[in-house]
């Protein structure tokens, strides 16, 4: 199992925060046959924002509050798909999830900023996969944000790939 | 039957150059200048975008506007990437470029005739292309490169979550 960090890279924090910003300016525009469309594993760029917005609670600073503010606590394993199939957001407007997503962010992001090396490095018990700290779970985040962020411009440019006639040799 | 330009296409050019400085632009030397297995880095990937802005779409549709049929050249990005002498600009230099370059080809898109789009030319490998073929296939790399820059700075955080890279 790989060691927990207990510093963040200096990048973390940017990345967190510009996440938002990032899925509006891709996405901002584009028609609801895009928007909506689901790719091979059943996930539309909407949906996908719909999740990382879904997780911002129990998959992140829900996580990292309990690790900050208890001893060792117990930090439960998350079904991201049954979590987003209840939270009824994929029935959502992109923009409303836009918002709710920029504005809990800029929350998290505030109270991430705020931890000291010693918060950082404090660490919880997970169902799955042992003990981990506050700071892997920032950093799992802000590489989930990147990778859903590549996952919904692959989406857009699958989309694209059939109408690019004999240039889709490249 | 050649392709329709795609309803979110100029959207797609549109958002581009916004999208890579939010992704970009506040991010640390290491990160955005740490090549991929592939040999680029994050600011490689602009300065490519940039290098082919001109030669793989603004003059290949101005040739298509203006001429009948024109020829339209195989690129070797690679080769004008390494030549281009982009790859030593700093990234908040080549984020402008890039952003002043889509809006000139903006531009010259919106400005086209009724017609030009379904022009087409003689690309030199794969055969006849339309502008609006060629104007899908930016759309596309576009897409492509804001997805491999992604992947990049994911890639960089995963290695640091410790035991939640099982995820």
């Amino acid at each position: 199992m790989p060691e927990s960090t207990s510093e963040l890279r200096p990048e973390t924090i940017d990345v967190l925060a510009n996440a938002p910003e990032a899925f509006h300016s891709m996405l901002g525009g584009l028609p609801a046959s895009v928007i909506e469309a689901p790719g091979e594993e059943g996930w539309s760029p909407r949906d996908l924002v719909g999740h990382v917005l879904t997780v911002e609670a129990s998959g992140f600073i829900d996580r990292v509050r309990a690790i900050v503010e208890q001893d060792g606590p117990a930090i439960e394993n998350i079904d991201e798909h049954e979590l987003l199939a209840a939270s009824g957001v994929r029935e959502r407007p992109l923009p409303d999830i836009l918002r709710e997503f920029n504005d809990r962010r800029a929350a998290s992001v505030a109270y991430i900023r705020a931890l000291s090396p010693e918060q950082l490095a404090r660490t919880g018990a997970h169902s799955v996969v042992g003990e981990i700290s506050a700071a892997d779970i920032i950093h799992h985040i802000a590489s989930h944000d990147c990778a859903h962020i590549a996952h919904a411009a692959n989406l857009i440019k699958d989309g694209l790939n059939a109408h690019r006639g004999p240039m889709q040799a490249f | 039957m050649p392709a329709a330009l795609q309803p979110h296409t100029i959207d797609v050019l549109t958002n581009t150059p916004v999208t890579l400085r939010v992704l970009l632009e506040a991010l640390p030397d290491d990160v955005i200048t740490t090549a991929d297995a592939g040999g680029w880095s994050p600011k490689d990937v602009v300065a490519h975008m940039i290098a082919t802005e001109a030669s793989g779409l603004a003059e290949r549709v101005t040739a298509i506007r203006d001429s009948d049929h024109p020829e339209l050249g195989y690129i070797d990005e690679q080769q004008q990437l390494d030549d281009s002498g982009l790859r030593a600009q700093p990234l908040a230099t080549l984020l402008d470029s890039f952003a002043n370059s889509r809006a000139d080809s903006l531009d010259l898109i919106l400005a086209l005739a009724d017609g030009v789009l379904d022009r087409g030319g003689h690309h030199q490998h794969v055969g006849d292309v339309t502008a609006a073929e060629l104007l899908n296939h930016k759309a596309y790399h576009d897409a492509l490169h804001i997805a491999q820059i992604a992947d990049m700075v994911a890639a960089g955080l995963h290695v640091n979550s410790g035991p939640m890279q099982a995820f």
